[in-house]
């Protein structure tokens, strides 16, 4: 009887060992993450497929062990990175913020980027308890082959575990103690209270609100959130779409300024999301609110257009990689107008991937015309209309013709587009014209078979302005962007830093409170390309990649928009005419 | 003695902790027999396809774009293998889509194919599927997998290339001219399919 006893406890600690699904041990496949290190530089796991080997560290400021094994891995950096073996820090403690990171690092003098994961999701995943504790990936398989110290006296467990790895042969001590501090987890001790969240109040209400608008019957997403079960049948993609920052499409990075057309969750709201996976997405009592709710999309958001500009029809087809198509419309009217809005109505919603509107076609680098008219709005899924601020709006003239650059992605299956523009006028000249600062680089050659070239333009304001919106570009090559102000004064601030670049995601950022650069402020905009095979979109990484409006081409692009901050005397005069 | 306790302490565990104790298969292993019902409703048996060739099967989930975008090509493979006697099949192991809603993804994006529901997880979990897209190819004289991996590697999340690797052709044209499949095992891009009986990861 007591053995029986004694045996029914052993099973039961077995079955906890077996069920806690979230300690990696040696042999555990490590599911991907992206995160931004202390420079907002954005990190993704699975990029590093074409390495030997990937060892993580768990790290804290002001902690001697991190900062000792820290040590030792920068040592061991220099000598296995040639060997192709990449060294990440991850600091998963609530109290470190990037910028106490890099003061840290900076002191240390250790060359590790810290990525942080202030989230605290990959940390729990990882299983990391202690700073100083080391975990080393197989990125065949993405399987742990070592968890533990960094080292031991003269035992080199990471050095020997490389070694063993690099030649081919079983790591032989795959899993060591390792000493450190403590790192406090609030949520890891919270298991079974996340098996609690409700599906009903908590989960159904955040999709609706952040997700349905595209996952919907007709929605540009391919499946749609209409019940519980496909939810929860999603439920381990959609856990990883947002560790890998893919869904929302949101790519801003949260630490640089504040925008109002922001599609991503709040930190609160990822962290109950990827917990009420974790927890097994239990479904709970009560109503199904996906199912009852039946939101009325509306046909045009703002109300019945003043102006309905039909775009050519485009006949996409199943599959494929698409060109931009380019074409110019025939402004229709006979006289002058204002514009106040402008808004998009996608004939095939689910292919129609962006549309870049101007009026006179895009601005090109060298162009005779005034640089600061020509672009109209933009459209990419889920966004907003464009409303321009009430005391400004763009002036359409007779005559002009509208340009559109139409970006689709094929589905599986043929579809045709018709999409409509509508425009919305003003009923009175504005005080302002809703200008834009076209930054471009013509003169790009990215070289090929490189992960990382980076490139900027510069645009210089020479009146005080008000700026409202700022919008990267480039193609499949695309990889990071930012837009840093340079003041008069000398000081730099970042105004909108994208870590990830989605060249599918023609975001335009659109600052919550415009901001006030004084005249002679210039604005650098850089853009990084990965032109390496490691870039799952790039069609050729052997090509030395020049300028070009087509996608396997690249473009150095980007667009402020703005007003002046003082009366324009006469708005219907260009910039250039004007004093 | 000993075993068989310890067999019963697998066992117990295993359902004591809802933990599936399969999911393991590599190349080289053996694939079982089983009986699924196609999205019309007619059955299939694995082991009546032991005249054929190869048998190929593509991981299916109703909504996965990257599974819309990998059907024509396998659709193309199966074209250029006509003459070969070669079966090809999706399978669909989730739990979500219904054989109505899977006749209307085939209908609605042309797949052409049979695809075997497989409502209850039981040839999902057994061989291991984490995502969609996946292909498993079956020797039918031995019932081996051969090769676990993606079509090729044309296809990625919100992307495509051209085509480097083409790892089912690979695979086909090793096993036709009796030689062992070089590239056996690949990591797939596709979606997670929801296995919640399995253990994480």
């Amino acid at each position: 009887m007591e053995n029986l006893r004694r045996f029914g406890l052993f099973v039961a600690a077995l079955c906890a060992v077996a069920g806690s699904s979230f300690a990696l041990s040696p042999g555990d496949v490590v599911d991907d993450f992206r995160l931004n290190d202390q420079n907002g530089q954005s990190h993704e796991l699975y990029y590093l497929s074409d390495m030997k080997a990937v060892v993580l560290l768990a790290a804290g400021n002001g902690c001697a062990a991190s900062r000792a094994a820290a040590k030792a891995l920068d040592a061991l950096r220099t000598r296995y990175q040639a060997q192709n073996v990449e060294f990440l820090a991850i600091d998963s403690n609530l109290k470190d913020t990037p910028d106490s990171i890099a003061k840290e690092t900076k002191a240390d003098g250790t060359g590790l980027p810290v990525l942080t994961d202030e989230l605290q999701l990959i940390g729990e995943s990882l299983g990391f308890a202690r700073n100083g504790e080391v975990l080393i990936v197989n990125p065949q398989n993405w399987k742990v082959i070592y968890r533990g110290a960094a080292e031991k006296g003269a035992n080199h467990y990471v050095a020997a575990a490389l070694d063993a790895t690099l030649a081919g042969a079983p790591v032989k001590v795959s899993h060591t103690d390792a000493a450190g501090c403590d790192i406090v987890m609030p949520e890891r001790e919270r298991r079974s209270a996340h098996a609690q969240i409700s599906y009903e109040k908590t989960i159904a209400p955040m999709l609706s609100e952040h997700c349905v608008a595209c996952h919907r019957d007709g929605g540009i997403a391919p499946w749609q959130m209409s019940s519980y079960d496909m939810v929860r049948g999603f439920s381990p993609m959609i856990r990883e779409v947002v560790r890998t920052k893919r869904m929302p499409p949101w790519h801003a990075d949260p630490h640089y300024g504040v925008f109002s057309n922001d599609r991503s969750l709040t930190a609160e709201e990822t962290k109950t999301l990827v917990h009420w996976i974790e927890a097994g997405s239990p479904r709970g009592g009560g109503a199904d609110p996906l199912t009852a709710v039946k939101k009325d999309w509306p046909v045009w958001a703002l109300g019945t257009p003043d102006l309905v500009v039909n775009l050519p029809k485009f006949d996409v087809p199943a599959t494929g990689v698409i060109p931009y198509q380019m074409w110019t419309v025939d402004n229709p009217l006979d006289h002058d107008v204002w514009v106040r809005a402008v808004d998009f109505l996608p004939g095939a919603r689910s292919n129609l991937h962006h549309i870049i509107a101007t009026i006179g076609g895009e601005m090109a680098p060298g162009d005779k015309r005034d640089n600061t008219d020509g672009s109209l709005a933009d459209y990419v899924p889920g966004s907003e209309p464009l409303q321009i601020p009430p005391e400004s709006g763009i002036l359409l003239k007779k005559g002009a013709k509208f340009g559109f650059q139409a970006h689709y992605t094929v589905n599986g299956k043929p579809v045709s587009d018709v999409t409509q523009m509508g425009l919305y006028f003003m009923d009175k000249p504005p005080q302002y014209r809703y200008r834009a600062a076209i930054m471009a680089n013509p003169r790009i050659k990215i070289p090929a078979n490189t992960k990382a070239y980076t490139n900027d333009a510069v645009y210089k304001f020479d009146r005080e302005v008000l700026v409202y919106s700022l919008h990267p570009h480039a193609h499949f090559r695309g990889a990071a962007a930012e837009f840093v102000a340079q003041y008069p004064d000398g000081h730099e601030e970042v105004l909108l830093n994208v870590p990830r670049y989605e060249f599918n995601w023609q975001t335009t950022y659109v600052l919550k409170s415009p901001i006030v650069l004084p005249a002679g402020t210039a604005v650098k905009y850089s853009m990084t390309y990965d032109n390496s095979t490691q870039n799952k979109a790039n069609p050729d990484p052997n090509r030395v990649v020049p300028w070009g409006q087509q996608t396997w081409d690249e473009m150095l692009f980007g667009v402020i928009r703005f007003r002046y901050l003082t009366l324009d005397a006469n708005p219907t005069r260009t910039a250039q005419a004007s004093p | 003695m000993i075993r068989a306790r310890y067999m019963l302490l697998v066992m117990l565990c295993a359902a004591a902790c809802g933990v599936s104790s399969a999911g393991t298969l590599a190349p080289g292993g053996h694939i079982a027999d089983f009986t699924l019902t196609d999205q019309s409703g007619a059955a299939h048996q694995l082991y009546a396809l032991s005249g054929k060739k190869a048998v190929v099967i593509m991981t299916q989930s109703n909504g996965c774009p990257i599974v819309r975008l990998a059907v024509p090509a396998l659709r193309e493979i199966r074209e250029r293998y006509r003459s070969q006697n070669i079966e090809f099949l999706l399978l669909n192991p989730t739990l979500q889509d219904t054989g109505d809603a899977v006749r209307r993804e085939v209908e609605e994006f042309g797949f052409g194919m049979t695809v075997l529901l497989d409502r209850t997880q039981q040839v999902g979990e057994a061989w291991g599927v984490k995502r969609t897209a996946e292909v498993f190819v079956i020797d039918p004289k031995t019932w081996t997998l051969l090769y676990h991996g993606p079509i090729d590697d044309r296809l990625n999340y919100e992307s495509q290339r051209p085509v480097r690797h083409p790892y089912l052709t690979d695979a086909l044209d090793a096993l036709l001219a009796n030689k062992a499949v070089a590239v056996a095992s690949v990591v797939s891009p596709g979606c997670l399919i929801n296995f919640p009986h399995r253990k994480h990861s």
